[in-house]
């Protein structure tokens, strides 16, 4: 039983990092449509921008709020210079696609050529253990939940409650329409890249200040934001959070049988079962592959 | 010299993974990001083969190819369903799958210390050593390769593979499995990058996870990209120019890791530099290239049809045939097609609420209505783009219902789209080819190996193919690229593509708009005249000049239900129905 809940507690903390990545994607994709590859880029600029800052003597938190900037500015950058261009030369989504592919691959080697490739650790988070019968985790994992829990619930209340976080929900249900009506979905567009970068960077700072940050760990970034919009359905960011946390879940319940070396097959097994079980994902609706 | 051939040796490696990505990326569209795991699974099949049991290398390839199929299919099947984002998402999973494997599966793959010792492929007896006893094999299996590529995308089955790059729903609304197209090209890819990793780990002898990275898989899209997607001499370029790039960089006196990083910066660089300034790669798929698409369609002044060549010639009434299975299976008193109470809901929303419909064989009925009666959720409840939530759909005598789309095009429906959903990167010849049924060069295997009963179809195929482009009077526009005719061109070639699959019934989504009056005059009674051929046709339209001059009756459909049905001047005449019409 304590084992039971102890693995529990260690899928929520790795399932809100998951979320994270899950909701910033999913927003991202869902307002612009844009298969956004180099948002693993934005991943490892603020997790470097972080270090760097810190580097500089500031104080962590403070390193870490130029960070969260840093991958603000660098996903705006994205998509107001290359997207954007992009879009206006009518490029397929192949083509920007690619583009952002090559964006990540340049972005993770100008940082591994700069910094190397060891582990650069966040100092300055005094980790403490805490303990609740036999059932172990530490401050730092309560800090991921509540980030997670907070910036999730931060951006619900923002998409329904605000001025243009409806407007960014009026783009997500209908683009074409959006723009009739008077939004400048241009604006909605960058503004949906400022958020998802801003989502991401905490969970970049986080897994810094855990395990430390090389360049490589934009690939799994993306490949982690990926998987629980799919799980939880296109469209969906409420299905995004959900997916995140089952992941999460299920790699910390596989752990528990299979060597923890074998974390991206766990993932992928829930991918496919979710592929095969329930194509449009578990809150998604279905989605047609072009408008008819 | 040695190390000039060793450069060629890795050329026609590259080449090999370039020509086979080409088929899946730059042919068929689909973006996938595990083609350096199939290369891996190659190389590491071969490799264990050999160093265990001996095995001839020649075996260890087909064993490569084999397992590298097997794996591509199970990840390809429920990938492949849904959306292409969910193949980038799998592909990529896969990648890294394959790659932890290596890693850690140390008893068979020894981790990232690697295999070593792999045996030299010997053949007639004789072992190969030398890179210059290397180059005629390695050369000899990319000219293989570069050959099956050459045949498929030449062949019927190639011609399939761009139109659903080009237009998925059109594509499937032509009678093609587009899923079975899917999966058959990227098992097909991924076999043929084992290839590559076979002669790779035979080449070198040893092989460690590290040559199979995601930097791997960019270089094989790097490859693709720069060299010219969809063209069949654009990967060998690519592998040309990245290969001695590459080599070449060993030169500079940097310290080796610099070099690494600085490479992969060069081929992110190269990615979106191409990506901005010339997507098409060097070579590009076409001589001269398409047009950028336009957002609007050209203006009608630069419509210039000769309409003294529109209409029906001698071959177009051999072409035009007639559907096979005709009589026999239909009776007389049967209608063609019934539809019985359907219905199709979008959330709370009735699209189509009970609607009960009969075509009778050789009908000509427009379908009017005001805007949201569900004219075109009609259509696309009876072509199968959208299953009916209750209700049947019978087809000659067959309840059709349920059936996915292309299924039911291949049963004789056929329909035609407001947007046109042209193959624009395709000739004009091309896209009514394509909706030619029953081509056996569509079967990968028969393309691949019965070449001359291919090309007799083939033959066949394109004669009756201009005569259905005489008939709308575009025979002389036929090498020219779909997307670059001015949109009434479009327009009439849409006709032409869809009397191409020879279906009995025609559905037309709004054929006169965007047609100037005097291309009306001269189609409409073409289209009219279509029923002589054992057509029955339904047209959904809003011009009422047009739909008068076209039907023999009217169906008025209202919030989804049949409201009534008459000659044209019944229903125009009605004034409560002009009053619904009109939004009274």
């Amino acid at each position: 039983m304590d084992l039971f809940l102890q693995l529990i507690v260690n899928g929520l903390t790795s399932g809100s990092i998951y979320l994270l990545f899950g909701i910033s994607w999913g927003l991202i994709f869902a307002v612009t449509r844009t298969f956004h590859f180099a948002h693993g880029a934005t991943f490892v600029v603020a997790a470097y921008s972080t270090y760097l800052f810190q580097q500089w003597g500031l104080p962590l938190i403070v390193a870490a709020i130029g960070g969260v900037c840093a991958a603000g500015l660098f996903g705006m950058a994205v998509e107001g210079i290359l997207y954007r261009y992009l879009r206006r030369a009518f490029a397929t989504p192949l083509v920007i696609f690619i583009a952002a592919l090559g964006t990540l691959i340049t972005v993770e080697n100008f940082i591994a050529m700069g910094f190397g490739t060891d582990a650069k650790p966040l100092e300055g988070f005094p980790v403490k253990v805490i303990k609740f019968g036999l059932v172990g985790f530490n401050n730092l994992h309560v800090v991921m939940v509540l980030t997670a829990g907070i910036l999730f619930a931060a951006l619900m209340l923002y998409l329904h409650r605000t001025k243009s976080g409806k407007a960014l929900r009026a783009v997500i249900s209908n683009p074409e329409m959006a723009g009739v009506i008077g939004i400048d979905t241009q604006k909605i567009f960058l503004l949906a890249f400022a958020l998802g970068s801003f989502l991401i960077a905490p969970a970049a700072v986080l897994i810094t200040i855990e395990r430390g940050a090389t360049p490589d760990l934009g690939h799994w970034a993306i490949l982690y934001a990926f998987i629980p919009v799919i799980i939880g359905g296109v469209g969906s960011l409420p299905g995004a959070a959900i997916g995140g946390i089952i992941i999460g879940l299920a790699e910390s319940m596989g752990i528990w049988k299979i060597s923890s070396q074998w974390q991206v097959g766990i993932a992928f097994v829930v991918l496919v079962a979710v592929l095969i079980l329930k194509p449009s994902g578990l809150f998604g609706f279905r989605i047609y592959r072009g408008k008819i | 010299m040695d190390y000039i051939l060793h450069i060629l040796i890795m050329i026609a490696i590259y080449a090999i993974l370039g020509v086979s990505f080409n088929l899946i990326l730059g042919y068929t569209g689909l973006i996938a990001m595990c083609h350096a795991a199939f290369f891996a699974i190659g190389a590491y099949t071969t490799a264990l083969l050999g160093i265990h049991f001996g095995t001839n290398f020649l075996l260890g390839i087909a064993a490569g190819m084999i397992v590298a199929g097997l794996v591509s299919l199970l990840v390809a099947i429920p990938a492949i369903r849904v959306r292409d984002e969910y193949l980038i998402v799998t592909t990529l999973a896969l990648l890294m799958i394959v790659y932890t494997v290596l890693m850690n599966w140390i008893e068979l793959t020894r981790g990232a210390a690697g295999l070593s010792g792999i045996p030299r492929p010997s053949l007639f007896g004789g072992q190969i050593k030398t890179p210059a006893a290397f180059i005629p094999l390695m050369f000899g299996f990319a000219g293989l390769c570069f050959l099956i590529s050459w045949r498929i995308v030449h062949s019927p089955f190639g011609r399939v593979l761009r139109a659903i790059r080009d237009d998925e729903v059109a594509t499937e609304s032509l009678g093609k499995n587009v899923r079975a197209f899917k999966v058959w090209i990227f098992v097909t890819g991924g076999a043929l990058a084992a290839i590559a990793g076979s002669l790779f780990a035979h080449y070198m002898t040893y092989i460690s996870p590290a040559n199979f990275t995601v930097n791997d898989t960019i270089l094989i899209f790097a490859v693709v990209i720069i060299g010219g997607t969809a063209n069949a001499w654009g990967p060998v370029m690519g592998a040309m120019i990245l290969v001695s790039v590459m080599e070449a960089l060993r030169f500079l006196e940097i310290s080796p890791t610099i070099v690494g990083f600085t490479r992969q910066i060069a081929y992110g660089a190269v990615l979106i530099l191409f990506m901005c300034f010339r997507p098409q790669g060097l070579l590009g798929e076409f001589a001269t290239p398409a047009k950028r698409k336009e957002k609007e369609p050209r203006g009608k002044e630069e419509f210039q049809v000769p309409f003294a060549s529109m209409g029906e010639t001698d071959s177009f009434r051999k072409a035009i045939g007639t559907f096979p299975g005709e009589g026999a299976s239909h009776s007389p008193a049967e209608a063609l097609l019934r539809l019985n109470g359907v219905s199709k809901n979008f959330g709370g929303l009735k699209a189509v609420n009970r609607c009960t419909l009969d075509l009778d064989k050789g009908q000509v009925v427009g379908l009017i209505g005001p805007n949201g009666a569900g004219k075109t959720t009609l259509f696309n409840v009876i072509t199968g783009f959208y299953s009916p939530d209750s209700g049947s759909v019978n087809f000659s005598g067959r309840d059709i219902s349920g059936l996915p789309a292309h299924r039911i095009a291949n049963l004789g429906i056929s329909r035609s789209f407001q947007d046109l959903r042209l193959f624009h990167q395709m000739s004009v010849l091309d896209n009514v080819l394509v909706a030619r049924p029953r081509q056996s060069g569509e079967n990968l295997i028969w393309a691949l190996l019965r070449f001359r009963k291919v090309s007799r179809e083939e033959e066949e195929n394109r004669s009756k193919a201009l005569a259905f482009l005489e008939f709308v009077g575009l025979a002389d526009k036929a090498g020219e690229l779909a997307g670059n005719l001015s949109f009434p061109e479009q327009k009439l070639l849409s006709l032409a593509r869809l009397l191409s699959t020879e279906a009995r019934l025609i559905l037309l989504d709004e054929p006169a708009s965007g047609l100037d009056p005097v291309v009306m005059e001269n189609l409409f009674p073409l289209i009219r005249d279509l029923v002589k051929y054992g057509k029955t046709i339904c047209i959904v339209e809003h011009n009422m000049e047009a739909i008068r001059a076209m039907v023999d009756e009217i169906v008025f459909l209202n919030e989804g239900q049949v409201l009534a049905r008459g000659t044209p001047e019944q229903i125009m005449n009605a004034p409560e129905l002009a009053e619904i019409y009109f939004g009274g």
